[in-house]
Formats: C-alpha cells, sequence, structure tokens
C-alpha cells in the first residue's frame, strides 16, 4: 500500500513536470514559461541601460559601441573586421529571434519551428529556389575579399552573442514556441538579402496576362493593359538625352506564348510594396545646400525591419538603417554623399513551360533535343512530426515551382512551369552596400552601384558638392518589348534572356534642368529609352503629386520636405470625384445622403485621418472598380487592370464594353455604375460602421496596425491613427507604408533626421520595442545622432559598451 | 522549528534554480521532505509555500523593472483579466510541482515505517 502511493506520488511528479515543461499544441510549456527564473518575467527589461565592459575573444582591438536616448548604437572599430563583428553582435544582442526566424522564413523551414502547418508555405519557398539563390549568393560573396571580411566577421559577432546567452535571456518568442536560437551562418545573411529579393522582385503578372490574353484577345492587352502609362511623369525627366549607343534588341520569335491549363488561386496579391526618393538641389532649397529625402513603404512589422546604427571605421563613417541579419548601413549618408533607394520593379521572373517526355519527368524538349532535367531531394523537416522529402526538379531555366500533385500557394505561379528568376544568380548587393558606405563622390556612388544587381532598385543620391543625381539601377536582361508579359514556350531557346543591358546605359541622371530628381515606382523613362525594363510600373499618383510640388516648392528646408513626405492628397480623387458628382443622381436621395454628397463636393482631397470623405470615397471607388471589371476579370485566374485604367474608363466614359455587366441582361452605363455603386458604398459603411456617418473616419476604418512577426495581438499595435493610404505620398495602408522615413540636408556636415514605426529593441518587454512609432504616426522625425569620435560628448548619449579583445 | 523545512526549501530551491532549469525544484524538495518532513500536511504545506512564496516574489521584483511591461502583454496572451492571474499562477505552478514532489519524496520514508524526522529537533 506505502509502495503503491510512493510510487504514484512519484509517476505524478515526473508526469507534472513533463507536461508543464513542454509545448502542447499551442499552448507554450508553462512551467518554463511561468518561471521567474527562466520565463517571461526575465524579459522585462529595464529602461535605463547601464554601461558595460566585455572581454571578446576575436576581436582584433578594442571597439566602443555609444548608445544614444533611442537605443541606436554607434560603434566606433579600428577596422573592419572588428565594425562588422561588433554589428554582428549589436544586431544579436537586440533583435536576434528575428533576423533567425527571417531566415528560416526565406529557406522554407518554418515547420521546424512550429510544425505542419508551415509545410506548404515550406515546400514553396524550396521550391521558388531561395536557398539555391542564396547559395550562389554566398559563393560570389565568398569570392570577393571585402564583402567575405564583413560576413564572416558579422556572422563571429552574431555567434558570440549567441553562444554566450542563457536560456533565461532568450527572447520571449523563442520561449513562447519552446525552441533554442541555432549558430549562424554567412548563409543566413544571403538568405536575408535574398528574402528582400522575393519581396520586391518576386511576383509576376504573366500568368493572369496569358489567361486575360487567351480569352479577350490582344485588343482587350492593348487597351486595358498597356505596356506605356496612360500617364507618362517617368524617374528621368523626358528630354533626357541617353548619351549612349543601344545595343541590337533580341527579335522576337513567333509563337512565343503558349496555352495555359486552369488553375485555381488563392487570394490576390499585396500591391503596396511601393516607396518614395527625392533630392532637390541646392538652388531649390533655403540653406544652399542639397536635401535628400527617402521612405521606402513595406510590410510594417514589429520587431521593426529596421535598425538605426551608426558605423565608425577608418574608411567609413556612416549613419542610417541596417537590416538586422546583414551586415553594413542599407539606406543613410555619410560625411559626403547620401542615398536612399525605391523599388524599380523591372521583370526580372519569366515562366517557361516545360514539355516532359513522360510522367517520369527525367527529360524535357530544348533546343530541338530532350535533355536531362536535374532532380534534387529535399527534406522537409517538421517539428512533432517525420519529415517530408520533396523533389524539385530544375530544367535550364529554372526550378519547377508548381506540380499538379503540390500546388503552390501563391496565386500567380502557374503550374508545370520553370521559373527564370535572376534572384537565383550569383549577385553582389553586399560589396554594392560596402562600397556605398564609403562612398565619397558620385563617380564612387557609381562604381557602387555596378554591384548592385538584384532587386533593381531607383537609387537617389545628393552630395555636400550640390550635385544630385538619380539611377534606375539593376541587371536587367536584354529583352525584346513585352518579353515576359505573358507565359513563355520553353521548348525554343530564343525565348529566353539574350544578355544584358550594359550597367552604364541603366536609365540615370545628373544635376537635371528642373532642380531635383525623384521616384515613387513609377515609370523609368519615356518612350525614348531604347530597352524594354517591364510592361506595367506603379499607378503614376505618387510620382505625379511629388514632382507637382517639388517643381512649385522653393527655399525649401527639412521641415517643407518633412510635410511633403506626410503629403496626404487623393490625386485619384482630385480626378475622378467630379466626374462622379456629374452622373449622380441626387434628387431622390434622403436627407443623410445629401449631406455626404454635399461634403464630397466641398472636399480638398486630403485624405487626413479624421476624414470622412476619405472613407466614402476609397470604399465607392473599389466598388466602381469592382462592378466595372469583375464580370470579366474577377475570375481567379486574371486580374483587374490597373487603377489608372479605370481612372481613364470613368473620366473619358471609354471601354463602354467592359462597364456593361455581363450578368445581367439589361446594358449598363457609366451613369448606371456609378450610381449603383454608391448605393453599394452606402449601404456598406452603414452596415459595418453603423448610421452616424460621421464616425466613419479614415483612420478608424483604415484601421493601421503593426502586427508582431508571428501576428501576436499583445505584441502588437492596432488602430495606429494616421492618414494617408494607398497610392498617396504617405502610402500608410493597413498594414503597409513608410518603414523608414528620413531626411539629409548637406551641408559641409550632412544632418540627418528619420524615423520608422517601431523601436531599436526586439523585446516587447523593452521600452525601447515601440517607442518611436506615436512620433512616427504623427510624421514626426527624430535627429539622427552623427559622432566624429568614440569620446565626443553629445547630450544624446545614455551609455556605453566597450569590448577588449 | 516546525519552519526549518520551509525555510530551507526557500533557500535551497531558490539557489538551485539559479543554476538549473525549473523543475530542479524537485530535486531539493525530494530529500529535504525525506530527511526533515514529519507529516504529510506539514511536508506539503511547507514545500507549497516555500516554492510558491520564491516564485511570487522573484516575479515581483522582476515585474518592477519596467512597470510591468512583459507581465501585461503576457497577461493579455492568456487572456487573464489581470496581470494577477499570472502571479497566482506563478504560485500555483512552483506550490503544486513542489508540493506533490515533496509528499513523493515523505512517502519514501514512510516505507521505512518511521514517523519521526530523521534529524531531530526540540520545539
Amino acid at each position: 500500500m506505502r509502495v503503491l502511493r510512493s510510487i504514484l506520488l512519484f509517476v505524478i511528479t515526473l508526469l507534472l513536470i513533463f507536461l508543464l515543461n513542454r509545448k502542447t499544441g499551442d499552448i507554450p510549456p508553462l512551467g518554463k514559461l511561468l518561471s521567474p527564473f527562466s520565463g517571461f518575467w526575465q524579459n522585462n527589461e529595464d529602461h535605463n541601460i547601464d554601461s558595460e565592459q566585455l572581454n571578446i575573444p576575436g576581436l582584433k582591438a578594442k571597439v566602443i559601441v555609444r548608445l544614444d536616448d533611442n537605443l541606436v548604437p554607434h560603434i566606433f572599430a579600428n577596422n573592419n573586421h572588428d565594425l562588422y563583428f561588433i554589428q554582428g553582435y549589436i544586431h544579436a544582442k537586440y533583435r536576434l529571434w528575428q533576423m533567425e526566424f527571417q531566415t528560416y522564413a526565406a529557406a522554407g523551414r518554418i515547420s521546424e519551428i512550429i510544425g505542419e502547418k508551415a509545410v506548404d508555405y515550406d515546400r514553396q519557398q524550396r521550391r521558388f529556389g531561395m536557398v539555391y539563390g542564396a547559395e550562389n549568393t554566398l559563393k560570389a560573396m565568398l569570392a570577393d575579399s571585402l564583402s567575405a571580411e564583413a560576413v564572416n566577421a558579422y556572422t563571429e559577432g552574431v555567434n558570440v552573442w549567441i553562444e554566450a546567452l542563457a536560456e533565461k535571456d532568450f527572447p520571449i518568442e523563442y520561449k513562447l514556441l519552446d525552441y533554442k536560437p541555432e549558430p549562424w551562418t554567412p548563409l543566413k545573411c544571403a538568405l536575408l538579402l535574398k528574402y528582400m529579393t522575393y519581396d520586391l522582385a518576386g511576383f509576376s503578372n504573366d500568368f493572369f496576362l496569358t489567361n486575360i490574353l487567351k480569352t479577350y484577345g490582344q485588343p482587350a492587352i492593348d487597351s486595358l493593359f498597356p505596356s506605356t502609362p496612360l500617364n507618362n511623369n517617368p524617374i528621368i525627366p523626358s528630354g533626357t538625352s541617353w548619351g549612349f549607343l543601344p545595343l541590337p534588341l533580341p527579335v522576337a520569335p513567333k509563337n512565343s506564348i503558349v496555352n495555359v491549363p486552369d488553375i485555381p488561386y488563392n487570394h490576390p496579391p499585396n500591391p503596396d510594396n511601393g516607396s518614395n526618393n527625392w533630392a532637390v538641389s541646392g538652388r531649390k532649397t533655403a540653406s544652399g545646400s542639397a536635401i535628400l529625402c527617402g521612405d521606402p513603404h513595406l510590410g510594417l512589422n514589429l520587431p521593426s525591419l529596421w535598425f538605426q546604427i551608426q558605423l565608425v571605421s577608418p574608411d567609413c563613417n556612416v549613419t542610417g538603417v541596417s537590416l538586422p541579419g546583414t551586415p553594413s548601413v542599407i539606406i543613410g549618408f555619410n560625411e559626403h554623399i547620401a542615398w536612399s533607394e525605391t523599388n524599380v520593379d523591372a521583370d526580372v521572373l519569366d515562366w517557361y513551360s516545360i514539355k516532359f517526355k513522360d510522367s517520369s519527368r527525367n527529360e524535357y524538349y530544348h533546343d530541338n533535343q530532350w535533355k536531362t532535367t536535374i532532380k534534387k531531394i529535399d527534406t522537409i523537416k517538421i517539428r512533432g512530426g517525420s519529415a517530408e522529402i520533396d523533389t524539385i526538379i530544375f530544367t535550364e531555366q529554372g526550378p519547377i515551382v508548381g506540380t499538379m500533385d503540390r500546388k503552390p500557394l501563391r496565386e500567380f505561379i502557374p503550374t508545370g512551369y520553370a521559373m527564370k528568376w535572376l534572384g537565383h544568380e550569383p549577385t553582389q548587393e553586399l560589396r554594392a552596400f560596402l562600397e556605398l558606405n564609403r562612398a565619397k563622390n558620385y563617380s564612387e556612388f557609381v562604381n557602387a552601384l555596378k554591384y548592385f544587381q538584384c532587386p533593381a532598385q531607383n537609387f537617389v543620391y545628393a552630395d555636400v558638392d550640390n550635385n544630385i543625381a538619380i539611377w534606375v539601377n539593376g541587371k536587367f536582361p536584354l529583352k525584346w518589348k513585352n518579353q515576359g508579359k505573358f507565359l513563355l514556350d520553353g521548348t525554343d531557346p530564343a525565348n529566353e534572356w539574350q544578355g544584358w543591358i550594359p550597367h552604364n546605359q541603366n536609365p540615370h541622371v545628373i544635376n537635371p534642368a528642373r532642380g531635383f530628381v525623384s521616384s515613387a515606382n513609377q515609370s523609368p523613362a519615356d518612350s525614348t529609352y531604347p530597352y524594354y525594363l517591364n510592361w506595367e510600373f506603379e499607378t503614376f499618383t505618387r510620382g505625379y503629386r511629388i514632382n507637382e510640388r517639388l517643381e512649385e516648392m522653393n527655399s525649401i528646408n527639412r521641415d517643407s520636405m518633412r510635410l511633403l513626405q506626410g503629403d496626404v492628397k487623393n490625386i485619384i480623387a482630385e480626378n475622378v470625384l467630379p466626374v462622379l458628382m456629374e452622373n449622380l443622381n441626387i434628387s431622390t436621395r434622403p436627407s443623410e445622403e445629401q449631406q455626404i454628397i454635399e461634403a464630397l463636393r466641398s472636399w480638398n482631397f486630403l485624405a487626413v485621418s479624421e476624414s470622412i470623405e476619405q472613407t466614402f470615397f476609397d470604399l465607392w471607388w473599389r466598388e466602381i472598380q469592382a462592378l466595372i471589371w469583375d464580370d470579366e476579370f474577377g475570375s481567379k485566374n486574371m486580374r483587374y487592370p490597373d487603377t489608372e485604367v479605370s481612372m481613364n474608363t470613368v473620366m473619358k466614359n471609354v471601354n463602354r464594353k467592359w462597364i456593361d455587366n455581363t450578368t445581367t441582361d439589361e446594358i449598363e452605363s457609366l451613369q448606371d455604375i456609378i450610381n449603383q455603386s454608391f448605393y453599394l458604398t452606402m449601404d456598406s459603411l452603414n452596415k459595418s460602421y453603423g448610421s452616424d456617418w460621421k464616425q466613419w473616419k479614415w483612420y478608424q476604418t483604415k484601421a493601421t496596425r503593426i502586427n508582431h512577426l508571428l501576428r501576436i495581438p499583445t505584441f502588437s499595435h492596432s488602430d495606429v491613427k494616421t492618414g494617408g493610404g494607398r497610392l498617396m505620398v504617405n502610402a500608410t495602408a493597413s498594414d503597409h507604408g513608410p518603414s523608414w522615413r528620413m531626411i539629409v540636408e548637406l551641408n559641409d556636415e550632412p544632418l540627418g533626421y528619420g524615423i520608422y514605426p517601431g523601436g531599436q529593441s526586439g523585446n516587447p518587454g523593452s521600452y525601447y520595442y515601440d517607442n518611436m512609432l506615436d512620433s512616427w504616426a504623427m510624421g514626426l522625425q527624430k535627429e539622427l545622432v552623427v559622432l566624429h569620435s568614440p569620446s565626443e560628448p553629445n547630450n544624446h548619449i545614455v551609455a556605453s559598451i566597450t569590448f577588449n579583445q | 522549528m516546525i519552519l526549518l523545512l520551509f525555510i530551507l526549501l526557500a533557500i535551497c530551491t531558490f539557489i538551485w534554480q539559479l543554476f538549473l532549469p525549473w523543475w530542479s525544484i524537485c530535486l531539493v524538495t525530494i530529500p529535504l521532505a525525506f530527511i526533515f518532513g514529519r507529516n504529510f500536511r506539514h511536508v506539503v504545506l511547507s514545500a507549497i509555500f516555500s516554492c510558491g512564496i520564491v516564485w511570487f516574489i522573484l516575479a515581483l521584483c522582476l515585474n518592477e523593472v519596467n512597470g510591468s511591461l512583459m507581465t501585461s502583454r503576457i497577461a493579455v496572451l492568456f487572456s487573464a483579466p489581470s496581470n494577477l492571474w499570472l502571479f497566482i499562477g506563478c504560485f500555483v505552478i512552483a506550490g503544486l510541482t513542489g508540493g506533490i514532489s515533496a509528499a513523493a519524496g515523505f512517502s519514501l520514508r514512510r516505507l521505512y515505517g518511521s514517523n519521526k524526522p530523521k534529524v531531530a529537533f526540540k520545539n
């Protein structure tokens, strides 16, 4: 009896410990998590930062890091090895979980952390060739002595932090998901850069466009999906002389477009990845010095995408934002120059139909012969389950991403096609950043850009000698016009990329007559540019508004630039709303609707946070586009024409054939559509936000949120009060927007201002997790502290860390 | 010295957990209950309160570091009505683990049929 009791008590003890020490489903290990010795309590971090002295083996000399009141590190090293070593250490200290998680996401390894439910995602990442591309890029990195030094030192630094990390000090996400950090590798740096490439240049419309072409024919493509924008306000001002002799273009083979099988898809792509940047010459500024501005629009998350930093070594003194997981500064300024990027959206991703000999897919027909495919066996490890083995088939063009048995998650990926992507090639972006960080003048800037290949970016430039410039920069395949607008026949090599546009023939301009340069992802050049980069770029509105304002502005200072970054004028509404009002049949409306119509009529088109007009117009415009296009293009295999085409359709009352709703017997006119959509909008807003229309405030209906990467609500911020929106200069949409805003005055000593929606620490238990969010939402910026020596007194400095060898 | 076991448990589990995982509680409670236990009630109550209070007080101290920034977020994560529930949860987990393991330790002594503490103190 007593023996039994004793055994029972021991069994219960063991069982209890076992259960409390492991993750069960989504419930974290409660014993570990709630223990104040190891659990979440330890992640409560003090607001005050203490100074430290550390001994770090592996350093060549002493390194001093000074921390300012926003927790921005200013790293002073005696050589570049130590500089990037400590950058790695500091990134890991504040952002370890995020940087590691993103490399898992890039490489398709999320199943190792969260189990079965991520397998489809992981398989797609692997078949997309993310690891393949990162491995190629790593080879290029390690073959280049500067990049190799930086990436190896960075890796050492991250690992010194990880090795010394006690379990109680693990970032909270490790504790909730119950796993441990693994050693960092140079491959992870490459994966992180590929993840950005995937985000910015990992999308294509080829599949949708091919379906549209097959269904509605070439005239529909010409009128609704044109290859030149209707309102062309290009990045390089029209009339700029190119000054080079272009290479001959390849000739399009006949019948390059292929039949497409019908494939289901999931959800439309996110069209919000855009950015603004511009620079104004001293001629237009109050101080006489050039001013450079940049705000990359990306997914808004916590921990923040960016990490502010100053990096100082004997040949480098650069301040700006870095990407945790990568050495160097990505957007910023040094003592001589400032630069910022926006995405080009060049077409560097094409799909080739593959004719296999038989179902074994061992051979495919290419260039009049049967060739052997390469099969790579890939193992997806799954937490709490057995691994999944996947075979990825490669042809000369690239990997087959979607197959009938394994349909991809992303809707634009056609089944059975090989993917040709510049992201798979060995590229040298890290070298470009290392050189940019040290560039002293325009020619060194251009030299750095030669290394930057993918994802192509519009690099805006300004220097202390009052030069301004912009380069539409990347490695661009030499294509015939519209090559890759549609899916391509993979049996004929004539459909493949035939060469490259020489770097010095990338569209660029220095010191243009108008006194400013700008880009907002719009069309890079007018029709005189001899090469084809893509058929569609971002809708003209942001670029148009920026150019309109910069044209008329003079005596510019940093505050007027800050206001321009926060500009919320709705250009679409300005153009379209008068036409809508003309066509609206108002006599029969109830008085409440009359009030809204009155408000819209007197609206100044500013999408400020409290605007009710913007809420109404935004939905109304979406309803109009749905009524015009959805009956023809709402199919899962297609997409709508660009907003610009919708604007043209409404303003000029063209495309009447498409306006008619084919699902009804009547022939709808534009006026019918406008009136129907008004009812629908009214109805929908009433249902969603109540009948008191004064409550339909834009910031509430837009509901901007900054989500934690794991979508954990308690680590996220919802209902951030901001104005602006998609296709406006202040492009703050629901979860996309200005992920970093920067203004640099290129005085003799450049002065920078900047902010991002979050904070330097990745720890939700730290004051510095989100301390800049409110200022960001209000459109404010903070001075970017620049130190010239490790001992320089500065009111903003609160602590320092000394690293001894 | 009825509190002796309580005090010893509190000190030892505290030190132990600085170096070992949270479940090392039982590595302390089992032998101490075996040596110093008087009866099940004494052993279980001493262990529940010593282990529970050590966790509770340390949690309280760590919570003060920044005005319960992380504590509040975790309370929301668990849909707890207030932060207090996390402190209670903390007490319960440590108390439960300590109490049951201590009872197990003491039950071993009962196998030998002895009711008296291995080390005797006069009250």
